[in-house]
């Protein structure tokens, strides 16, 4: 990363990392296998030994509602099982996610990387990721808590005998919804730069790295949440265009069925690579106020000679 | 009472030929067995309403009666005692009763005087005729000195005073939005020995059930009702006075024929105002269609314009075009397969989003929609057909509840089956194949599918045909009452075909418009009308629980033997050894090789196995489609429990189908109806093989998509 470039651009130069990103979709996918898995023989069974198979594809009117609907009643214990194993996937996900921040907020931006260099850190730094995730959660909870919960509470009782378009409360209503979004944008702010402490001090705690985060942020927090919005904007946006595409698109011939896969892929990727492009960015936004950040809560240890022949 | 089932069928064709589908509409009894003038005020700050009634009450029956019974529905939600609230737990189509001392609504009778003055009201007491709920008090007894003689009458004249309830089930107000709903003094039906099935004459006055509607008398209201000026106000009937004075202001609608009343007021309220014009509003083709089904002319089935008043909420503005055209379509539909709506006016009130307990629910030539709210109406969602569906359903209950004045308390599916049913087939129409809802990329719903997975899903406890308190729970209520009404009549349309469909249903509105018919008047009619025997229609699927589930058992197809052993051909002795003809003592292989000819194409032998593992006997349709395309269509006879069939065929099987049309809406569960041994090949080809290969990689892709995002947020 160069200190010439801002956040974005670094950012966007962080998209070269073509094999983390991969490393990421495919982590997505070996995980999506694995939830789906309990439905594949139901599959075989009902979408190849049936006429439903036939009907789902050529999206037949009524025939095809039906059929799903009978499947997931009559294959519910495959269904339910697919989802507990989604569900199961989804928090390896998320512990995988920690793993490989460990080692992606130190090898990136510093130029190419092998892959040992990359899971080196990323062993070291699970537990420091994890304790940091059990703080951001602790938080989310009691901030969107108190926010929401009393927010909405609240907007309950003012507005009780209001029309339901009274414009005050759609205005409080939106008002919730971004302070919520900006809470959390806080939060996973504070997150993310904890788990980057360990990029500039490689043995710095959780707790410490939170308030090393807090500094780093102090004075710069609009920028901040300036440059997560963009990121969530426009990563968010052009992930949900891509899944947009892949949900609507009628694939029926087996070449259009591939492309459909190949697009379904793509948008593990997009996402994969947006969250590096992010990362990227918040590195470069760290970069300059890692130092101060680190000097302001730096423990002073005064340290002196123990010996007997100091003490005479 | 004796029906025509029993009879033999050159008399049923006799008289079907007898009841033709345009057959004339019943006229209303004259004069009527009610006659209510109310006059009333609300005081939007107490939400309660004070009012006087003059009830005239005809003696419809050759019995001496010696007391009357009332309707006192608002006392439904006087406390948590009654026998609705304890049904319901206080919670009703996902409404929630409030639970505020201001929630409470009641209706207090103060004085029962008759025409000479007579005070009766200290001699009434509260009844509970449908169990020991002590507390419920939805039920008057009025006990009277001297009896109605028959078919002799009584004027009574009632003060009432009624607080309404936070809007719960169908009534109440919130903030200052009112829906009057059930909110007056209402005599219950007297029936006398014959009607409906009744061996002797009685009142039918159910007490208010948390799964029940209603049930009145035909007869002429004329209700006069004063709020403060700034309301807008919408009632069932004909507005004929309007009078402002002191703030406030006087109103007096009038209808004949009706059997209820139910007014609106909202000073917030936007009013549209348009004519139902035939020959502009019914949509394309359907007239000419409905003629067609129903062997009439267009003429003969042509309709008339109706003033509709729709009341919009403010922020609805987006669906007002969407309530117009669905009730011009419900207008429409209706009144050309049925008969034509003969009030001259129709309200649609469009309740607030905070007020959806008052929503889909019918009155009278008073109708009100579904509350949508903001997300449902807008893109992706706004072909999620809610607002149509709504509207052409409460509307349709002009007709199966309005006019044909079926019991809801004790035959509910009579009222909202059938119009599930009417309502689906409206909806089909106007909307095509994916009525219910349609999505942005192909996908869709439609009221048939949605209706089969309810049916389907449903613990199998209870028969359509039930009094609307005795089923299980709600859930079977709903069900056994809606959906699979509407599965039932498709059921029966598919089977009796639809013109034959379509004029018993005409002539069974036609007979009862504005009588009380009950389950044996509908199945007498439709059998007079179609000349068939419905008998186990009713026996299994209205008064029983049969399912009905035929499946493809097994199939197989392999290539068959040739012959072996010694066959005699005209006395003949020919050895074959795996069909080559050999020589006596020889085997194929001694044989010399023949260049392959006719005899040396290959066999097949294909065995399928339909069964039906549901406890109604129907028939259904198989087909066997082999690899070469040659499809072979067997119909399975309702008797059978399965039918075996074997073929020796030149192609093997590619797959086997029971009911490939579908037409037996009834079968439990679709997913057995077919087997497919060869996907993807030649002129028999399906796409199974291909829909796995893409739905696994789908459901992979949405798992991960799903992993993705909880990293995004963790």
């Amino acid at each position: 990363m160069t200190q010439t470039r801002g956040p974005v651009a670094a950012g966007i130069a962080c998209l070269s990392h073509r094999k983390l990103i991969l490393l990421l979709a495919l982590t997505s996918l070996v995980l999506g296998l694995s939830g789906a898995a309990p439905l594949m023989p139901t599959f075989k069974k009902v979408l190849s030994g049936t006429l439903a198979g036939d009907h789902f594809i050529r999206n037949a009117p009524t025939f095809a509602p039906t059929d799903f609907f009978d499947l997931m009643r009559e294959k519910a214990p495959a269904v339910e099982g697919a989802m507990r194993a989604t569900g199961l996937a989804g928090v390896l996900g998320v512990l995988l996610q920690m793993l490989y921040a460990g080692g992606i907020v130190v090898v990136l931006g510093r130029g190419p990387f092998s892959f040992g260099q990359l899971f080196e850190p990323a062993r070291r730094n699970f537990w420091h990721n994890l304790k940091c995730f059990f703080f951001f959660a602790l938080l989310n909870g009691v901030l969107l808590g108190v926010w929401l919960g009393g927010g909405g509470a609240l907007r309950k009782k003012v507005f009780e005998d209001a029309p339901p378009d009274a414009p005050a409360r759609n205005l409080v209503f939106w008002a919730l919804a971004v302070g919520a979004v900006l809470l959390f944008a806080a939060t996973s702010l504070l997150y993310d730069l904890a788990r980057a402490a360990r990029r500039h001090a490689p043995t710095i705690g959780a707790f410490r790295a939170y308030r090393f985060a807090r500094r780093a942020l102090s004075g710069s927090w609009l920028r901040a949440l300036a440059l997560w919005i963009f990121w969530f904007v426009l990563g968010g946006g052009a992930v949900l265009a891509l899944f947009a595409v892949t949900e609507t698109m009628p694939a029926v011939s087996p070449g259009a069925i591939a492309l459909l896969i190949t697009l379904q892929f793509g948008v593990l990727c997009l996402r994969s690579a947006v969250r590096v492009a992010a990362w990227g960015s918040y590195l470069a936004f760290l970069e300059p106020r890692a130092r101060p950040a680190l000097s302001a809560i730096a423990r002073v240890q005064l340290t002196f000679d123990r010996s007997p022949a100091a003490s005479v | 009472m004796k029906t025509l089932r029993n009879l033999s069928g050159k008399t049923l064709t006799l008289a079907a030929l007898l009841l033709p589908a345009g057959a004339r509409a019943a006229t209303p009894i004259t004069p009527p067995v009610v006659e209510y003038t109310i006059t009333t005020s609300l005081d939007p700050v107490e939400k309660s309403l004070d009012g006087t009634e003059r009830l005239v009450w005809r003696n419809p029956s050759g019995d001496a009666i010696s007391e009357l019974r009332f309707h006192l529905y608002l006392n439904a939600f006087k406390n948590n005692r009654t026998t609705f609230m304890r049904e319901s737990g206080g919670q009703l189509r996902g409404d929630k009763a409030g639970t505020k001392p201001e929630d409470w609504g009641w209706i207090d009778v103060a004085s029962i005087k008759t025409a000479g003055g007579l005070e009766l009201r200290p001699g009434a007491r509260f009844i509970q005729p449908d169990g020991n709920d002590a507390s419920d008090e939805t039920v008057l007894l009025v006990p009277l000195s001297t009896p109605i003689p028959p078919h002799g009458e009584i004027a009574l004249d009632i003060a009432f005073h009624a607080k309404l309830p936070k809007i719960f089930a169908r009534t109440g107000y919130v903030r200052d939005y009112f829906l009057v709903g059930q909110w007056y003094p209402k005599i219950g039906v007297y029936e006398p020995a014959g009607m409906r099935g009744r061996r002797s004459g009685g009142w039918n006055c159910h007490a208010f059930h948390a799964n029940s509607e209603f049930y009145a008398d035909y007869g002429n209201f004329d209700v006069t009702f004063t709020v403060p000026s700034k309301f807008v106000v919408g009632s069932t009937g004909k507005r004929v006075s309007e009078t402002p004075k002191d703030g406030k202001t006087t109103y007096r609608y009038v209808q004949a024929n009706v059997h209820d009343f139910a007014w609106t007021a909202d000073p917030r309220t936007l009013v549209t105002e348009f004519t139902f014009d035939p020959p502009k509003d019914v949509p394309e083709g359907w007239s000419a269609r409905a003629a067609e089904e129903l062997g009439m002319t267009e003429n003969e089935i042509a309709l008339k314009s109706v003033s509709v008043r729709l009341l919009l909420q403010p922020g609805h503005e987006n669906v007002r075009d969407r309530y117009i055209r669905s009730t011009k379509q419900g207008l429409s539909f209706y009144g050309l397969w049925f008969g034509a709506y003969p009030y001259e006016t129709l309200t649609v009130v469009d309740p607030p989003d905070d007020g959806g307990g008052s929503g889909g629910m019918e009155y009278p030539t008073f109708i009100t929609g579904g509350a949508a709210g903001p997300v449902l109406t807008r893109w992706p969602f706004d072909h999620v057909r809610g607002i149509e569906i709504v509207t052409i359903h409460e509307f349709g209950h002009q007709y199966w509840y309005g006019m044909v004045g079926s019991n809801e308390f004790e035959e509910s599916w009579l009222d909202e089956g059938l119009n599930t049913d009417s309502e689906d087939r409206a909806m089909t129409l106007a909307y095509g194949a994916r009525d219910t809802a349609q999505f942005p990329g192909g996908l869709g719903i439609d009221s048939m599918s949605l209706a089969h997975a309810q049916y389907a899903g449903l613990p199998n406890l209870d028969p359509i045909h039930r009094c609307a308190w005795c089923y299980a729970d709600g859930d079977s209520y709903g069900t056994n009452s809606y959906p699979k009404v509407g599965l039932f009549m498709a059921q029966l349309k598919n089977d009796l075909g639809a013109r034959a469909f379509s004029r018993a249903q005409r002539a069974y509105f036609q007979k009862w418009s504005f009588r009380h018919p009950n389950t044996t008047d509908f199945f007498d009619t439709f059998e007079q009308s179609t000349g068939r025997d419905l008998s186990t229609y009713r026996r299994n699927i209205v008064d029983g629980t049969s399912r009905l589930d035929w499946r493809v058992v097994s199939a197989r197809s392999r290539e068959a033997d040739g012959d072996w052993g010694v066959f005699t051909y005209d006395g003949k002795k020919t050895t074959y050894d795996d069909g080559v003809v050999v020589e006596a003592g020889k085997k194929k292989k001694d044989e010399p090789k023949k260049s392959k000819g006719k005899e040396d194409k290959k066999i097949y032998t294909t065995v399928v196995l339909f069964g039906n593992t549901g406890e109604w006997k129907h028939g259904a349709r198989a087909r066997m489609v082999f690899e070469d395309g040659t499809a072979i269509d067997r119909d399975l006879p309702g008797a059978a429990s399965w039918v075996r069939y074997r073929i020796l065929y030149k192609s093997r099987l590619a797959h086997a189908v029971v009911d490939p049309d579908r037409s037996n809406l009834w079968d439990w569960n679709h997913l057995n109806d077919s087997k497919v041994l060869a996907s993807g090949k030649g002129a028999a080809r399906t796409l199974g093989d291909r829909a796995m290969v893409k739905y696994s990689a789908w459901t992979a892709y949405l798992a991960g998509l799903w992993t993705q995002v909880l990293w995004a947020l963790a």
